[in-house]
């Protein structure tokens, strides 16, 4: 057997300026409509043709806003081009970007855990009160405790996934 | 996380870059909006801790998953393939090391599932620690294991007994209660030792008894130990309300002319156990005023702990076998478990227990031997005793059926060990037909001497000084001939046993016989009791079974019990506590088999105008017919007769026979001690009269089965066809059941039009899968929901509904009911049904009134699965 073979973005949704940067009451589903219109807008009957049957939200964080949107292996430069034209999802003006292009949804994870743990150190240097450096230290601890773990994990079971 | 920290800390900012200088990206402004006020659009704030939290989160929560490689996979599944080795399921160190740990951990949780072998499984030693473990929650007889392989066992007051024989043997067993031997182990029956002086004994039992039921356990023919009797227990001066339940009870003969100290045996059955025991530690205190509680201790004997039994008992659940109680000289001691009974039934049981039970030799040539028997019978008084023995037993052997013993008679022996006596093969004893009448039967003083099983020390040492049967066979093995008897001489254990003489099915009336159909025959149910010290019932019942005799359960006991007419505890005691308890367990197990059926395949029993149909409502019924002689309604405990003078009057207007008298007088007008009748009922509304019933012509009584008063036509239609069938009760209407299949159709629309619903869904294309299947989920639960509300209309609910709309039970039915038959079957030895039944007395009498005295004393009775009514015969049991 041959499995499908599918590619991943990983994408993050930034809500429009008046939206007070939150993305509230959005779902999976919103968003899945909101990139289907853009894809034929953008390329018509033949790009919906190519896409429509592999694509899917496969996840949403309202709270980061990152998703991952599936297609098929070879089109995810169509879905890459028209994300540009997405400016709505639901009642929510926004604008969506790509940020990683992965094979599997475990090695989308994974880039997002690299990715935040990359970023979160620079969270500190606007941090303006005490209190608040306080906070943001523990949270990225806690975070990072949990990075050790699984980089540690990762390491040294070295088990191979499947579908990698 | 907790936002109410963040927002309290006041820690808003207004820096519009932040998001994008963080995480690499422009948060581009909208170009359509005016460019002059950049910062008006910008977002009015940022958390900065929200913003990291939520980061903190999700790596969290995506770390938790990407450390789930495989997901629910064990360590050894989750290897590449080339890493697989095919015995690492049972050696760890197959695994890569790394992987060692989880593995390791994996194996701990999941524990070795594996059973162990049989061969394992039947080592001796591990075999008696899972007989341990089995018996923790509910006891078992000594034969537990002879019968456990041979019958449905049931678990039922604290033990687990034997139902009935796995072989077809319904005929089979009454066969053998009729001709032959039945024996059923009612070792489960507790024993209540009570000892001190006699008439301290008599003052507080006194309380418990009455002599209106007959003969007490004070009667004169009791006392001196030679008869053993029944009687039926009440709660401290409650007669005739609040039976507790009937004992059995035996006194041991007084050791000397003048000593006062005596012995009394009371078995009990295992469901008023515990009632009888506190009943009487309540009589002693009240006569001897000490506090309970403070003497009540349950003393650990050595033997029970030797035994290993008592271990596993929870503290606070009392061990009823450890029970004792001493106050004003009166001790009383639970010998629960620590005697077996066997129960004969039969006319064979004679000769075999002749045979199993063979005297073994007591002289005492060595006075200063140290076994238990050369002890006992070294004492002088004892010493005459042995010469007895071989007296009684020849005695025993020349009788042809337990009938020729006198009733109730009491025997006491010393015998051998049975398992030397077995044959080779299991034998089929009969009773020898030559007649010698030349021997007179021997006299009470040599039935009856003094036992040793009487004494606890005895007891325990013959249990104790049994030779296992492992020794046993390793001395028939060295015996030269296979085959040959083994002779052990002083090593021989020598069994104390008692004999109990049960003279089964007597009437005392046969002259008006007559007009009765054939009923049971004389002596039905006749045999002997054996009683044998702790530890040698298997000894005992392999004995007996070799000798022929066929293994009954409680269904067959039950059957016998029906078989003789005679009432059986705990489902024929109404009034007690246990009998109560006994109805309520077979009502709900009744229900339970009714509901699993559709409903086309049970009888609704709302049309056969059946109310209760799994439950006999003993006071409902005293009630209503209570309110009918009577206006004002005295509500009270319901009870069951047991006056024996009072049987005996209902009895004989029942018999009452007065033939060419052409007067239209009624039965109960005719009947000579009318007056007597009347006050009876005046001051007994209340109760109810134990029947024995016997169809007239076809059909057969039923459990729940109505009895009712014939109309005057039933019985001209009686009298000139004699064969004719009976009168038919009218079918009820059933209001609700019009309700009921206009619901179900109505179910059955809805389904069909929700399919099309569901289809009609998934066909639209605009709509995903995921609301279709939202759809189909609420669709789901609406259906559910229904499907509830269908159930509502079970007929339970209806019966419940019928019987509280206020409609009286005993004329809900075109002829008046007035009792309700307890127990019912096929007779074998009749060849005919009959059964037993309860009838309140008002309504007996009201049914005597009506009978014109001429005619034959029959009433109608309903099964509750059918309309059609047939004619019994009623007679009292006594």
């Amino acid at each position: 057997m041959v499995r499908v073979k599918r590619r991943y973005l990983v994408c993050e949704v930034i809500a429009g300026e008046e939206e007070d940067t939150q993305l509230q009451n959005i779902k999976e589903l919103d968003v899945y409509r909101a990139v289907s219109n853009a894809i034929s807008r953008a390329h018509g009957d033949y790009g919906m043709g190519l896409l429509k049957k592999s694509l899917n939200v496969k996840y949403l964080n309202i709270g980061t806003g990152m998703a991952f949107i599936r297609v098929r292996r070879g089109a995810q430069h169509l879905l890459q081009t028209a994300l540009a034209f997405v400016k709505k999802i639901g009642n929510t003006n926004v604008t969506m970007t790509t940020l990683h292009v992965a094979g599997t949804i475990r090695s989308c994870q994974k880039f997002l855990i690299s990715f935040h743990k990359q970023h979160l150190p620079d969270f500190l240097r606007h941090c303006s009160t005490p209190e608040e450096r306080l906070q943001v230290q523990r949270s990225i601890k806690a975070a990072c405790e949990k990075v050790n773990m699984y980089k540690h994990h990762s390491e040294s079971h070295g088990i191979e996934e499947d579908d990698s | 996380m907790s936002q109410s920290e963040v927002t309290g800390s006041g820690t808003r900012k207004r820096k519009r870059s932040i998001s994008s200088d963080l995480s690499g990206k422009v948060k581009r402004e909208s170009e359509n909006k005016s460019n002059h006020d950049i910062l008006s659009h910008a977002p009015a704030s940022v958390k900065i801790v929200d913003l990291v939290e939520n980061r903190a989160t999700e790596i969290i929560a995506l770390t938790n998953h990407v450390d789930k490689i495989g997901g629910t996979k064990l360590v050894s599944q989750r290897l590449p393939r080339h890493m697989r080795r095919r015995a690492l399921s049972h050696n760890i160190q197959r695994l890569p090391r790394r992987l060692r740990e989880v593995a390791a951990k994996e194996i701990e949780r999941t524990g070795s599932t594996k059973r162990p072998s049989r061969k394992h499984r039947r080592r001796p030693k591990n075999l008696m620690s899972e007989y341990q473990r089995r018996q923790r929650r509910v006891s078992w007889l000594e034969t537990h294991i002879w019968h456990a392989k041979r019958f449905h066992m049931i678990e039922k007051w604290g033990y687990r007994l034997p139902d009935h024989p796995n072989d077809k043997s319904m005929r089979a067993c009454h066969r053998a209660a009729d001709k032959y031997c039945l024996l059923q182990d009612v070792s489960y029956e507790g024993c209540i030792e009570m000892t001190g002086r006699e008439d301290s004994i008599r003052l507080c039992l006194s309380h418990m008894v009455s002599d209106q039921t007959g003969p007490t356990l004070l009667g004169k023919q009791y006392v001196k130990g030679s008869k053993w009797g029944e009687t039926v227990m009440f709660s401290q001066d409650q007669y005739p309300y609040q039976a507790i339940g009937r004992v059995s009870f035996l006194w041991r003969p007084p050791q000397s002319e003048d000593s006062t100290d005596r012995q009394l045996w009371m078995w009990s059955h295992p469901a008023s156990f515990e009632n009888i025991w506190q009943e009487l530690v309540k009589c002693v205190t009240l006569e001897f005023g000490v506090s309970p509680h403070k003497e009540e201790t349950p003393l650990q004997n050595g033997k029970e702990k030797t035994d290993g039994k008592t271990e596993d008992c929870s503290p606070e659940k009392t061990d009823l076998r450890d029970l004792q109680f001493k106050a004003g000289g009166i001790k009383l001691k639970s010998l629960k478990d620590s005697l077996c009974r066997f129960r004969l039934t039969g006319h064979t049981s004679q000769a075999i227990v002749a045979k199993v039970l063979q005297p073994s030799d007591v002289s005492v040539t060595d006075v200063t031997g140290s076994l238990w028997w050369q002890k006992f019978y070294a004492r002088e008084d004892n010493q005459s005793s042995c010469a007895k023995q071989k007296l009684v037993s020849d005695w025993l052997k020349r009788c042809q059926s337990a009938t020729e013993a006198p009733p109730s008679q009491v025997v006491a022996l010393t015998v051998r060990d049975p398992r030397l006596l077995l044959p080779p093969k299991k034998i089929k004893v009969m009773p020898k037909v030559e007649v010698e009448q030349t021997q007179s039967s021997p006299t009470d003083a040599e039935l009856v001497q003094t036992s040793p099983l009487w004494d606890e020390a005895v007891r325990q040492e013959v249990r104790s000084s049994k030779m296992a049967d492992h020794e046993l066979n390793k001395r028939r093995g060295e015996n030269l001939v296979p085959g040959m008897p083994v002779d052990l001489g002083l090593d021989e254990s020598r069994i104390p046993v008692l004999l109990l003489q049960r003279p089964g099915y007597r009437t005392t009336i046969s002259a008006s016989r007559q007009q009765q159909p054939k009923s049971v025959h004389q002596g039905f149910g006749c045999g002997w009791d054996v009683i044998v010290p702790q530890g040698w019932g298997t000894a005992f019942h392999i004995a007996l079974v070799f000798r022929g005799a066929r293994v009954g359960g409680l269904r067959e006991a039950t059957a016998v019990s029906r078989e003789a007419g005679t009432l059986q505890f705990p489902a024929d005691f109404p009034d007690t506590q246990a009998g109560k308890e006994y109805a309520a367990g077979q009502q709900d197990q009744l229900k339970k088999k009714y509901d699993r059926n559709p409903p086309a395949k049970r009888p609704n029993f709302v049309k056969m105008g059946v109310q209760n149909p799994f439950l006999c409502p003993w006071s409902q019924l005293v009630d209503e017919w209570q309110s009918t002689t009577a206006p004002q309604s005295t509500s009270g405990q319901i009870f069951v007769l047991r006056n024996l003078r009072m049987l005996k009057l209902l009895n004989e207007v029942m018999r009452m026979q007065r033939k060419g008298d052409g007067s239209n007088l009624s039965r109960f007008d005719a009947f000579p001690g009318k007056a007597e009748l009347e006050k009876l009922v005046s001051s007994n509304a209340r109760c109810l009269i134990p029947l024995r019933i016997t169809m007239h012509g076809k059909g057969v009584p039923l459990k729940f089965a109505h009895i009712c008063i014939p109309k005057s036509e039933d019985f001209e239609s009686l009298n000139k066809d004699s064969d004719t069938g009976g009168p038919c009760e009218p079918k009820h209407p059933d209001p609700e059941g019009v309700r009921r299949r206009k619901a179900r159709k109505q179910n059955k629309k809805s389904k069909k039009t929700k399919t099309i619903d569901l289809k009609s869904a998934l066909a639209t294309p605009s709509n995903p899968m995921e609301a279709a299947l939202a759809k189909m989920l609420t669709h789901g639960d609406e259906s559910s929901k229904e499907d509830n509300e269908n159930k509502d209309f079970s007929p339970e609910k209806e019966l419940s509904n019928a019987s509280s709309s206020g409609e009286r039970l005993i004329s809900s039915t075109k002829r008046q009911i007035i009792g309700f038959v307890n127990d019912g079957d096929f007779s074998l030895g009749q060849g005919q049904g009959h059964g037993k039944a309860f009838c309140s007395l008002p309504g007996l009498l009201k049914l005597m009134s009506e009978i014109s005295a001429g005619a034959p004393c029959l009433a109608l009775v309903r099964n509750t699965t059918t309309l059609q009514y047939r004619f019994v015969w009623l007679s009292v049991i006594m």
